[in-house]
């Protein structure tokens, strides 16, 4: 078995030696039982990963690992920027598909009889599910500014406040954006979807914090037991998938030119250097853009529904935002690179960048105490506010993972459960859900996922993150 | 003939049809049939897609690409598909008719949205007198 080359280097960390064409080793963080139940194919898109030109120190997984495409889910991958490569699909289709978080001054008391209401209203504010269209009727112009300006240009428009901008990775916008390189299909498809949360394992989380694990820097956060808080799962909807499907078209093609060999051919990449890296580089910045801007007008929306059912203001019920993290994204940074920094391209696939406190790149509101670190868990079950540790910085260029990763295939859960049996057991929970698709909720069950208290305290065992709060779900609206 | 088969994250199909058109027929439902259910889906309108490369394989994914590209910008639900494939001067040319009509939350019943077409586990083949082919989408 293939599982059986990587060994237990320390404690929550295993790791496979260089073999074959692999540059560098490869390393999983995760418990014995997490590993043992991925997928061979998993670990074998690990292991090719490994063989990508440039990689630096080790091609990682993280304990919500499974099999992805080319790269696995729960990868990261750093790039040396002269040697290396960018590979679209160690960013995924889903590009800039991230969790934001949303604080509130409210008690589950005040929100318990409330909670159908503000479901409903959601629903009626932001589209979901499969065919539905935004709000937005943008022209070619004002598409091409969103897709440059990225929250910024959704917080101009009046979509939020300013301050929610200190709280989004990038400020909410990469600058290296150029709508000119994304796809006229691209923009076709993104146009009509601009604003929409989209279906799959996207959803909008009303939630309750249930355990402070370190009341310190809870309280920096503004977080406390009892505390309802909002989350918000969504990405960069067609206009992302299209510039990923078009860009690993152009990159098939450039791997012949540029004499890239990879064991897999959805790991196509292209050198980083290269008018094809490039260009891919700038369309998936626009896409992180439209993402950036996509959460920041669903987070708009989801003020204006509190608002109407409470009939205060947002400011009033303290909906400030935490912080927003991409799990779906490639990004220049500094690493320590065998005590060197070095600047280096790392590709996060299905992984949340965890920065402890003293990274430049943090808004001056976190850098003193780091980053939080998102990390959704499944419907119906727990989400996690963590921190990364300064061992994250060294081991896993700054990451933890972005969920819980699924462990059951969307068949396998149809097969066990009705969508409407899903949704009664949820309910049963004290749970009110909603979803435009009853075979979704089925698809989506919290069987079908990894149990996210063995993910976190896997991330703790290995020692790069901690565990802040613990947010449970009392209200889901489903994509 | 189009099956599901067993993935973690992600839908997983083969097809087996008796000719080439078959599969591309096939293949198509099978996308379509993940995003909103065959059955609720009337045949009212007609749409096409023009293709043309130099291999089978690539024709295939062009094909589900665009079909892909036509449901989220058209908003429309497909539930059958005419296709006829010409081969010429080593190249494939491909006309399909894909018929259904638009996507009605009220009388289709909605599935799962799909990202895209991957080139995981992508392939098309011959085997005996068969065509096969295996798909992974991103949903």
């Amino acid at each position: 078995m293939i599982r059986d080359k990587f060994k237990l280097i320390k404690p929550g960390v295993y790791e496979m030696p260089k073999e074959a064409g692999m540059l560098v080793p490869a390393r999983i963080y995760a418990s014995e039982t997490l590993l043992n139940a991925v997928e061979q194919d998993a670990i074998q898109q690990l292991i090719n990963t490994a063989y990508l030109p440039g990689i630096q120190k080790y091609a990682i997984a993280l304990a919500d690992m499974h099999s992805g495409y080319g790269f696995p889910i729960g990868g990261v991958a750093a790039m040396d920027v002269n040697e290396g490569v960018v590979s679209p699909g160690g960013v995924g289709y889903d590009i800039n598909c991230g969790v934001r978080l949303v604080k509130t001054n409210l008690t589950e008391a005040e929100i318990r009889p409330k909670l159908r209401e503000l479901i409903n209203l959601l629903f009626q504010e932001i589209p979901a599910g499969v065919g539905e269209t935004g709000k937005l009727r943008l022209t070619n112009d004002e598409l091409d500014e969103l897709l440059v300006g990225g929250a910024e240009w959704a917080v101009k428009q009046g979509y939020g406040l300013k301050e929610d901008l200190e709280g989004i990775e990038e400020y909410g916008r990469m600058p290296e954006a150029n709508p000119g390189k994304v796809s006229d299909i691209a923009k076709k498809r993104g146009r009509p979807q601009t604003g929409t949360l989209g279906s799959g394992n996207h959803f909008l989380e009303i939630q309750k914090i249930t355990e402070v694990f370190d009341e310190s820097i809870a309280e920096k956060f503004g977080l406390k037991k009892g505390q309802i808080t909002v989350m918000i799962h969504c990405g960069s909807r067609g206009l992302g998938h299209q510039v990923a499907s078009d860009y690993i078209n152009v990159m098939l093609k450039a791997m012949g030119k540029y004499n890239i060999k990879v064991p897999d051919r959805q790991l196509n990449c292209a050198p980083i250097n290269s008018p094809e890296g490039q260009d891919y580089l700038h369309a998936m910045n626009a896409a992180v853009n439209y993402a950036f801007a996509n959460r920041q007008m669903i987070l708009h929306w989801t003020r204006g529904v509190f608002e109407k059912v409470f009939g205060r203001s947002a400011e009033d019920l303290g909906m400030h935002l935490l912080y927003d993290v991409c799990h779906n994204i490639a990004k220049f940074e500094e690493h320590d690179i065998d005590g060197i920094m070095k600047k280096v391209l790392v590709h996060r696939k299905g992984a949340t960048r965890a920065f402890p406190a003293g990274r430049p790149e943090l808004s001056e509101k976190f850098r003193k105490i780091g980053q939080p670190a998102i990390i959704p868990g499944s419907m119906g079950t727990a989400s996690y506010v963590m921190i990364g540790t300064q061992e994250c910085l060294t081991e896993t260029f700054g990451s933890v993972n972005h969920g819980a990763g699924r462990v059951m295939s969307r068949h396998g859960a149809l097969r066990q459960k009705k969508g409407s049996d899903v949704l009664r057991e949820l309910e049963a929970k004290g749970e009110v859900v909603k979803s435009t698709s009853l075979a979704g909720l089925a698809e989506e069950m919290p069987e079908a996922y990894k149990d996210i208290e063995e993910v976190v305290e896997a991330l703790e065992i290995s020692n790069v993150g901690k565990r802040i709060t613990k947010h449970v779900p009392l209200g889901v609206m489903k994509g | 003939m189009f099956r599901y088969l067993e993935h973690t994250a992600d839908v997983l199909y083969e097809v087996e049809a008796s000719s080439l058109e078959e599969l591309f027929a096939d293949a198509g439902k099978a996308l379509s049939n993940t995003m909103i259910e065959l059955d609720s889906v009337k045949k009212t309108g007609e749409y096409e897609i023009k293709l043309e490369n130099e291999s089978i394989e690539g024709l295939l994914h062009d094909f589900l690409d665009n079909e892909l590209i036509l449901i989220q910008t058209d908003l429309v639900a497909f539930n059958d598909f005419k296709v006829s494939i010409l081969e010429k001067n080593k190249k494939f040319f491909l006309q399909a008719k894909c018929f259904g009509e638009k996507i009605d939350k009220a009388k289709h019943e909605i599935k799962t949205d799909i990202k895209a077409v991957t080139w995981e586990y992508f392939k098309a083949w011959k085997e005996k007198n068969k065509w096969k082919c295996k798909v992974l989408l991103d949903v």
